[in-house]
């Protein structure tokens, strides 16, 4: 008796570690990453990012190490950065017409009126570049909105919720742990940099006139450091719902406003930001 | 057993979880910079034989420099003057501070025509942005430089700008009055009337070949359409009374008016096909200057039923009256946007007016100039930009405009005198 018993809760636990295995399995199958996490760029930073220096490769060793993962595009040197503007916030741009003579000229009398004959306005062909893009637009995000969750597994399938809610627990583990080691003195380097990210963005933001129609107007930009604060590679617009000019201004706000000023120690934590544009139409 | 297992899983994932978790910094920019746009132009190219037969790129750097929306980087600085893409070295403008390259070049071409080509490259997404080639006979390249800023204006900005369009107004000299027609920048002005009476309210027929106008020349008020090409001209409205305030309608078959034949200032609708007129107000007190909503099927007209000055709507078709200003004692002159969200009127208490806008969805009025003598709104085609007469220096009329946010201001000066009134801002070319 006791026996069948015993057995039957070794089946059953058999069976449990096969379900759970198995909806797990099946989470991490159906979402390569992990839910509620955003893709992280792991790969283009990983090497420099460790806090020590990964174990050298024994064969990497003996070849000439490469330098520096060079960012993808050539990096504005500091001094190469345009001056910050610097204006007085409040003005208005008044620049002065510049005044147009005025010919005399005999009254009602049959003008010339030259209209040009324009032969089709052909639009030259782009320059070749890495990636072919309409010239009309700004670049648009390739990537899908990444703040998509996965689509919830089918209710009537128990083993998947079990290893989403796992998962969950995970990174709510994973969370506390990192945050464990973020002191107050870990807080103060995120708010600190988070700041200066923040008005060296701003100061380089040229907000595109004519937007205040607009409600709710926002961009998500997500960009990877180097971890001496260089673009690792271009700015990337995950999501947004302003017009292409409006996209390429924050683009532009990014470039033009790195390399960031890093702070010292690691900097895994500062190398992937997400840069949430919404424009204040009041001040 | 069962307990651990989970505990088991979630030391597996954590071994297997590529970093911490919520690594990724999100960061919230709310406010920007209000400044003008930097663009570098390297001057055109011109690979003919002889002296270059006009400076494209200059009208075309003048054009965006007076728009307040660009400013042009120091020809001083640039470190190259490419006129191909080939050239083009996009560290070399971030170094002088560009965020978008203007180049082009000038070419001989067939039949004494000229070809122009221009490219427009964007120095942070390191792209070419736009491209146009042009092929026109001399006399036609300010009209193509006006064109190619227009193009500029709408890759960077986002929409047209409205250098590629005229714009007409009175001046009165002494005791002569001139009708003017001169391009948006100035440029080009000649009197297309002069006369020793008054000329007034000029207004653009959609295909900007046209004006309608009044004049006094026959000792009373009368309307006239003239063509801007031929001279030629008709009288369209001579009825008794008053014949004042004519504007087209969109589709420029109609015009609507402002006529006292019944006795009393009313507005009317005028078929310029069949001459049939239909009379769309009703009311003891003066109804004038209407002005035709972008679908042709609405006007908004001043009146001063409500014991002042104010804006009203009605059907082109006839019926009922909305009235859709309460604020301030003095509000006229309205010019309906071609965009149709907005109107902009005169807004004032009844002796200093400012040039005010009100949405026609939420009801909300903005100021955008400072309290003065100003007067007679008119719309750019690309509905961004008012143009309107307020007083000079020296007292006399001028020409001003002011962008729908009120942001860019700016005063159109002129080499000659005179009293500057009643500026009609032209359709697109």
């Amino acid at each position: 008796m006791r026996r069948i018993w015993l057995q039957g809760l070794v089946i059953s636990l058999l069976v449990h570690a096969l379900v759970l295995s198995g909806g797990w399995l099946w989470t991490l199958l159906r979402h390569p990453e992990p839910p509620d996490r955003p893709p992280i760029r792991a790969r283009l930073v990983a090497p420099e990012a460790a806090p020590e220096p990964p174990a050298p490769d024994r064969a990497q060793a003996d070849r000439p190490k490469p330098d520096k993962p060079e960012p993808a595009k050539p990096e504005p040197a500091k001094p190469d950065q345009p001056p910050a503007p610097a204006p007085d916030k409040g003005t208005v741009a008044r620049p002065e017409p510049e005044s147009a003579p005025e010919p005399a000229r005999p009254a009602v009398k049959k003008p010339a009126h030259p209209v040009p004959k324009k032969r089709v306005a052909k639009a030259e062909p782009d320059k070749p570049a890495p990636k072919k893009e309409p010239p009309e637009e700004a670049p648009e995000p390739k990537e899908p909105a990444p703040a998509k969750k996965p689509d919830k597994p089918e209710p009537d399938k128990p083993d998947p919720i079990l290893g989403q809610d796992l998962a969950d627990k995970i990174a709510k583990m994973a969370d506390r742990s990192d945050s464990a080691k973020g002191s107050l003195r870990q807080r103060r380097a995120v708010a600190r940099f988070q700041e200066a990210v923040r008005s060296r963005v701003q100061s380089n933001w040229l907000v595109p006139p004519g937007l205040d129609d607009r409600d709710g107007l926002t961009a998500t930009v997500r960009i990877a450091l180097t971890p001496d604060g260089k673009l690792a590679s271009p700015p990337k617009v995950v999501s947004s719902n302003g017009p292409g000019y409006f996209n390429s201004s924050v683009v532009r706000a990014v470039e033009k406003a790195a390399p960031f000023p890093m702070p010292d120690g690691p900097t895994r934590y500062f190398q992937n930001l997400e840069l949430h544009f919404s424009p204040d139409m009041v001040q | 057993m069962k307990r651990t297992l989970p505990l088991l899983l979630a030391l597996l994932l954590l071994v297997a979880a590529p970093g911490p978790a919520g690594a990724v910094l999100s960061i919230d920019i709310r406010q920007g910079v209000r400044d003008p746009l930097p663009v570098a132009l390297v001057p055109f190219s011109w690979e003919g034989e002889g002296p270059r037969p006009f400076d494209v790129g200059g009208v075309v750097s003048a054009d965006l420099k007076r728009s307040g929306l660009f400013r042009m980087v120091r020809e001083d600085a640039f470190i190259s003057r490419p006129h191909t893409p080939e050239g083009v070295t996009y560290k070399d403008w971030r170094l002088v501070g560009a965020d978008a390259l203007v180049i082009g070049r000038m070419q001989p071409a067939p039949e004494g025509k000229v070809e122009v080509r221009f490219r427009l490259f964007d120095i942070y997404s390191q792209r070419q942005i736009a491209g146009v080639r042009y092929q026109v006979r001399p006399g036609g390249l300010r009209s193509v430089a006006h064109r190619i800023a227009d193009t500029i204006h709408k890759q960077l900005i986002g929409w047209s700008g409205a250098f590629n369009t005229r714009l007409a107004y009175v001046v009165k000299e002494g005791d002569e009055f001139r009708l003017m027609v001169a391009d948006a920048d100035g440029a080009n002005a000649r009197a297309v009337l002069t006369s020793r009476h008054p000329l007034m309210s000029p207004s653009w027929a959609p295909d900007g070949k046209r004006l309608v106008y009044v004049s006094f020349e026959q000792g009373r008020s009368m309307v006239y359409v003239q063509d801007l090409d031929t001279g030629k001209r008709s009288t369209v409205a001579a009825f008794d009374g008053i014949n004042s305030a004519p504007e087209f309608s969109p589709s420029g078959d109609r015009l609507a008016l402002t006529l006292s034949r019944d006795g009393n200032p009313e507005i009317y609708v005028l078929d310029l096909g069949t001459r049939n007129l239909r009379r769309l107000t009703h009311h003891g007190a003066i109804d004038t200057e209407p002005t035709w909503g972008p679908d042709g099927e609405r006007l908004i007209f001043t009146s001063d039923r409500g014991g002042s000055p104010q804006l009203y709507r009605i059907a082109a078709a006839g019926g009922d009256v909305e009235r859709l200003t309460f604020e301030g004692g003095y509000n006229a002159s309205p010019t309906w946007s071609p965009t149709g969200d907005r109107v902009a009127f005169v807004h004032g208490d009844g002796s200093r007016f400012a040039i005010a806008v009100m949405d026609l969805k939420s009801g909300n009025i903005r100021t955008l100039t400072e309290r003065g003598l100003n007067e007679s709104p008119s719309f750019a085609p690309n509905g961004h930009m008012i143009l309107y007469a307020t007083q000079g220096a020296g007292g006399a009329g001028v020409l001003a405009t002011v962008s729908v946010e009120g942001n860019v201001q700016q005063r159109l000066q002129r080499k000659r005198s005179g009293d500057v009134r009643e500026p009609a801002w032209s359709p697109m070319r």
